[in-house]
Formats: structure tokens, C-alpha cells, sequence
């Protein structure tokens, strides 16, 4: 399964299915909210 | 036994006709995979596969630049694009101002066949659409609690594609890297007796 990765701005890292857009795993905290994700 | 004999004989005359048409698909199989695996060595060698797009800016060195790409140049733009379809997402300006750049992953497995898929992210919902026919597939509204200001955009990225890089050689009179945990300049290589010595350690 192919997974498509989100980094939301409340620091959360999520990942899809890419097919489905089902949740693939639960989100995990990525770096701390209110601040601006480094580009990619 | 004569009864057991010929039944015995009929299966097998009975298997023998049912095999033949599966050893011949048998071999299209292995003919196909030996396909994909020598093509896939020719994808390997040329970088990326042509048509993904796997993070903003192409890839983490921001290079903006799909080397696979030939078809694309300055004379074929001018030429032969058009709009194909356009596409509705989010409520308008009331939700999100801008889409986050967007990402391309062609010929992806989905329940209704292949599919070209696009992503786009805004301040909190992640779209996939369908590149070819412009509709959208799936969207996923994200439960943000506390949101940065100035409604940052979701960063996209997808996966990889997959290439199995069967032309990969060290270049002729290079050696193997050092170890790293020894420091040696010699490759990284354990026998079966330190690693039954470092269980020993461990489990001590």
C-alpha cells in the first residue's frame, strides 16, 4: 500500500492510503504547533 | 490394483491435459516478470520515472526538475497544451486562500483500476484527484486543534516510487564504504560467532 504523507499545522505528521484516503496509521506529533513547517 | 492402476493413469492423463495450458501460462508470466524487471533496470538508470512528482519542489534538493521528462520543451508548450478540465475544491475563499503546490503520482492501484493521481493540500484538508479525468477521488478534512496563524497550508508528500536499481555498481577499483561503528577502513562484515558473542552480551 502506497501512503501519502500530510504535515498539518498543529505539528501533526498523518498518513494515507494513497488509494483510499484511509488513515494508514495514527498521527504522530512532527514538531510543535503554532509554528511554521520548514519547507519540504 | 488394475482398477487403481488405470484410474491412477486417467488423473494423470486428466492432469496432463490440465497442466499444459498452465505450464504456457506459467511461462507468459515469467516472460512478463523477466519484462518488468529489465525495464525496470532501464527506469532505474534514467532517475526518477517520468510524470511523479513525489514533493514540493521535485525533491529535497529543490531542484524543480524532472530529468526523465523529453517531450516537454519550450516549442511543445507553445504548441500543443491546452486546458483539459478544471476542478472546484474547498468552499472558495471563505476557507482557504491557496492550494499547496501540487504532487504527481502516475499509475497508482485503485479498487476502480489505475489512476493518475494529483494531491493538493489546504489549511486543513488533504484532496487526490484524478489527473486524467479531473474528478476528484478522495478528500480528507483534518481535525486541526490548534492552528498556526496566517492558515498555514498541509505539506504534502507521497511516497517514493519504487525502482529496483539492478544496474547499481560500485565504480571499477572503488572500495566498499569504512565501517562506521569500527572506524575501519575495511567494509562492515560480522561473523556468526560475534553475533552469537554480542547475543551472549546482550542477554547478560
Amino acid at each position: 500500500l502506497k501512503g501519502v504523507y500530510a504535515l498539518t499545522s498543529d505539528g501533526y505528521l498523518h498518513e494515507q492510503i494513497m488509494a483510499t484516503g484511509l488513515d494508514y496509521a495514527p498521527p504522530v506529533k512532527f514538531f510543535p504547533a503554532q509554528r511554521e513547517a520548514p519547507s519540504a | 490394483v488394475d482398477e487403481r492402476l488405470k484410474s491412477a493413469k486417467s488423473l494423470t492423463r486428466l492432469t496432463g491435459k490440465t497442466r499444459l495450458p498452465n505450464r504456457s501460462f506459467r511461462r507468459q508470466i515469467t516472460l512478463c516478470c523477466a519484462a518488468v524487471f529489465l525495464f525496470s533496470g532501464i527506469a532505474s538508470a534514467q532517475g526518477t520515472p517520468r510524470g511523479f512528482w513525489s514533493v514540493a519542489d521535485g525533491d529535497a534538493a529543490h531542484n524543480n526538475w524532472q530529468k526523465a521528462e523529453t517531450e516537454i520543451t519550450t516549442d511543445t508548450v507553445a504548441k500543443d497544451f491546452k486546458l483539459l478540465w478544471k476542478i472546484k475544491l474547498g468552499n472558495g475563499a471563505a476557507k482557504t486562500a491557496s492550494f499547496s503546490e501540487p504532487l504527481l503520482f502516475p499509475g497508482m492501484i485503485t479498487g476502480r483500476g489505475f489512476k493518475d493521481l494529483a494531491f493538493w493540500g489546504d489549511a486543513n484538508t488533504l484532496y487526490a484527484v484524478d489527473s486524467e479525468l479531473g474528478t476528484l477521488v478522495w478528500q480528507k478534512d483534518f481535525k486541526i486543534e490548534s492552528p498556526a496563524c496566517g492558515g498555514v497550508n498541509i505539506q504534502v508528500a507521497t511516497e517514493a516510487p519504487q525502482v529496483i536499481h539492478f544496474g547499481a555498481r560500485r565504480p571499477a577499483g572503488s572500495r566498499p564504504a569504512a565501517c562506521p561503528s569500527s572506524g575501519s577502513s575495511r567494509p562492515c562484515f560480522r561473523s556468526v560467532a560475534w553475533a552469537r558473542r554480542r547475543e551472549a552480551d546482550i542477554s547478560a
